[in-house]
């Protein structure tokens, strides 16, 4: 109880300024309970509300939504179907038939480093896209914070690393592979490694590689790469001729070769341009192009999530700094007394009582 | 003024302002030790608060000259580097430190807070020698992900609910270490010069309700920003994950205080197990942690 005040004057008085002063009144015979700031009981209901929408909207987004990444060598056009995605996670009910038929072709990718501190300044992937298959073209750009947006789906600029290319060659000068592969960078300096699978060759050849865009050497780590920028490239490969085991049917990662029923043949490092030749053939280093990871994902939830969390801030507010108030009147020995409490404990009751009383007094 | 030369302004301001801290902070000890020592010599045991008002006037005011040096310091870091000063532990810190001076100050205008000068200024001292010592890093750009306005929004709203929070649970404690001496008995010569039990558990909830607002925003404007640069606008990182915990955690404070009528030591301890689960996000996640959160060099 906060507030208790006894004064001389008639309950008629109190009931006509609680009136003015629109709180809520109940009667009964000789005392008055009056309540007032019920907003906050619905700023209280509106907030618990609004967390169900939030829950809603990210239970809708998992639900009707899908998520995919792709690696796309810069050049290559990424064509949205599910064949395209190194991985594809599609919500319960998303129909993989329902990809929007958009196609991103990735036209170039600038990278920029802070030479000091190797720290990457910025990254800029500029692309042309299709929204349909007839759809007009368009150039866009994507950066980290600026994604692609068809529709309800966007598409995030994710990481991004180098593709060496390659020309493989069998002992009679017929190619057997030629083309760029994606290598996994390890650190911050892209030393990346990767594998280089021949399985038309007799016998299978495999490429155990490491790729160096700024080849560095020391006694504790071998072959490391010092900043991310291509300024020295090198391809160091290991060449393993033997069984690949890529007709067992067990999937198995682009990246590595399981070599334990295989035998090392040879090991180079190769600069641009050159040539290392081993027993059954040779592998030519002839450049490198940028690859990027594209995420693509399609969130229909967010819109209720975000929508939930603002109405449940304000909701919030209001519960927290509407004051909810109560102040009882009753009738003793000719005499008033009135008490009030606080429901949230904000403070300032006890100064509207005060005013009550001295209105009151003043009226009469 | 090159960038550089900012850069070195600004450390010249922040060890200028530790400086200057820590004369506040030798004025608060002898405003403190001056007040116990005339209860002595007086039979009474009331304190004569004349006699130290002086210098804990004095104090708060050099305490103030120093916020704003650090202020100064601050800005020429955001200077020096072409952007908001938020990007790593060292600016998080200095920033935080200003904060949590700032609200100190200002809600010392309403409530006679100088009692709290002593503790207050410790801590800022703390913050700042570890921010000099073992965060310092070299003004450096961006790195992409950063570079985006929510920074700005989303960080400041974070910085600030920090430095309120500290705040708050500065009183929290002070509250439970008032209250188990006065269990224990009487409340020591310098602890009589402290506002009541019911003050400071006041101020201590006042604080929260005000700010947890702002927190619930810091955290939305993160998922915001989040959707725009990962691709998700949740993904369970660690600091998202603590971030919500201390969120949890003020929920049911203010919950126990409004629904439940908690007061009291209970509520005090809470808000000191909430307001730890934000200083663990800071620590622990930022030095130990791995998630998206962390960016190179602290």
């Amino acid at each position: 109880m906060e507030g208790f005040q006894q004064l001389d004057g008639k309950l008629s008085d109190a009931e006509k300024w609680l009136k003015k002063n629109r709180f809520r009144i109940a009667r009964s015979g000789k005392t008055i309970a009056a309540e007032k700031g019920y907003l906050r009981e619905t700023g209280n209901l509106v907030f618990h509300l609004s967390l169900i929408v939030v829950l809603l909207g990210i239970a809708g987004s998992s639900v009707f939504g899908m998520r995919g990444e792709a690696i796309i060598n810069v050049g290559e056009r990424f064509i949205n179907t599910p064949t395209s995605y190194d991985n594809l996670a599609p919500g319960r009910f998303f129909s993989i038939a329902n990809l929007p038929p958009f196609t991103i072709k990735a036209n170039n990718f600038d990278a920029t480093y802070d030479p000091e501190t190797n720290a990457p300044l910025d990254y800029t992937l500029t692309v042309t896209t299709q929204d349909a298959i007839d759809a007009p073209l368009i150039k866009r750009t994507v950066k980290v914070n600026e994604p692609l947006t068809f529709g309800s789906t966007r598409v995030y600029l994710q990481a991004n690393g180098y593709s060496p290319l390659v020309t493989v060659k069998d002992k009679t000068g017929a190619v057997k592979f030629e083309g760029p592969v994606p290598f996994l960078p390890q650190d911050a300096n892209l030393t990346s490694i990767g594998a280089i699978k021949v399985p038309d060759m007799d016998p299978q050849i495999g490429f155990v590689g490491s790729f160096l865009p700024t080849a560095a050497r020391d006694k504790v780590r071998g072959g490391f790469s010092s900043f991310p920028e291509l300024l020295d490239p090198r391809l160091l490969v290991s060449v393993w001729k033997g069984d690949l085991k890529m007709d067992t049917g067990v999937p198995q990662s682009v990246y590595r070769i399981d070599t334990d029923e295989m035998e090392r043949i040879g090991l180079w490092a190769l600069r641009i341009g050159e040539t290392y030749q081993f027993e059954v053939g040779s592998i030519t280093f002839n450049g490198v192009i940028p690859w990027v990871n594209l995420q693509v994902v399609r969130d229909p939830g967010k819109q209720y999530a975000l929508f939930g969390s603002i109405l449940a801030i304000i909701g919030l507010m209001i519960s927290l700094f509407i004051r909810q108030r109560r102040i009882w009147v009753r009738e003793v020995n000719g005499k008033l007394e009135i008490a009030g409490l606080a429901l949230n404990r904000l403070p300032g009751l006890e100064v509207e009582i005060q005013r009550m009383v001295s209105e009151m007094k003043g009226a009469k | 003024m090159s960038k550089t030369d900012w850069a070195y302004l600004s450390n010249d301001l922040v060890y200028g302002a530790l400086f200057v801290y820590t004369i506040a902070f030798i004025i608060y000890t002898y405003e403190t030790a001056f007040a116990v020592k005339a209860n002595k010599e007086g039979s009474s045991s009331e304190i004569d608060r004349t006699k130290t008002a002086k210098s804990g006037r004095i104090a708060t005011f050099v305490y103030a000259i120093a916020t704003i040096v650090l202020l100064l310091g601050v800005v020429a870091r955001g200077v020096s580097a072409g952007r908001v000063p938020w990007s790593n532990m060292y600016e998080f810190s200095i920033t935080g430190a200003l904060t949590f001076s700032l609200a100190y100050l200002i809600v010392g205008r309403k409530y006679d807070l100088r009692w709290l000068g002593l503790p207050i200024s410790i801590a800022v001292l703390l913050i700042l020698g570890t921010a000099i010592t073992l965060l310092y890093r070299p003004t450096a750009p961006l790195v992409p992900a950063l570079k985006s306005t929510w920074l700005v929004v989303h960080v400041a709203a974070a910085i600030l609910s920090g430095g309120v929070f500290l705040l708050s649970n500065t009183i929290a404690a002070t509250y439970l270490w008032l209250d188990s001496m006065e269990r224990k008995g009487e409340r020591s010569a310098f602890a009589k010069r402290l506002p009541s039990l019911e003050v400071l558990d006041q101020l201590s909830y006042r604080l929260v309700a005000f700010v947890f607002p702002l927190w619930t925003f810091a955290v939305i404007a993160g998922a915001i920003w989040a959707e725009a640069a990962w691709g998700r606008y949740w993904g369970w990182d660690p600091k998202e994950t603590w971030a919500f915990i201390t969120w949890i955690l003020y929920a049911a404070y203010l919950h126990a205080r409004v629904t439940a009528g908690w007061k009291g030591r209970k509520a005090a301890w809470l808000c000191l197990l909430a307001g730890s689960t934000y200083l663990f996000n800071y620590v622990w996640v930022n030095v130990w942690g791995t998630g998206r959160h962390t960016y190179s060099g602290l």
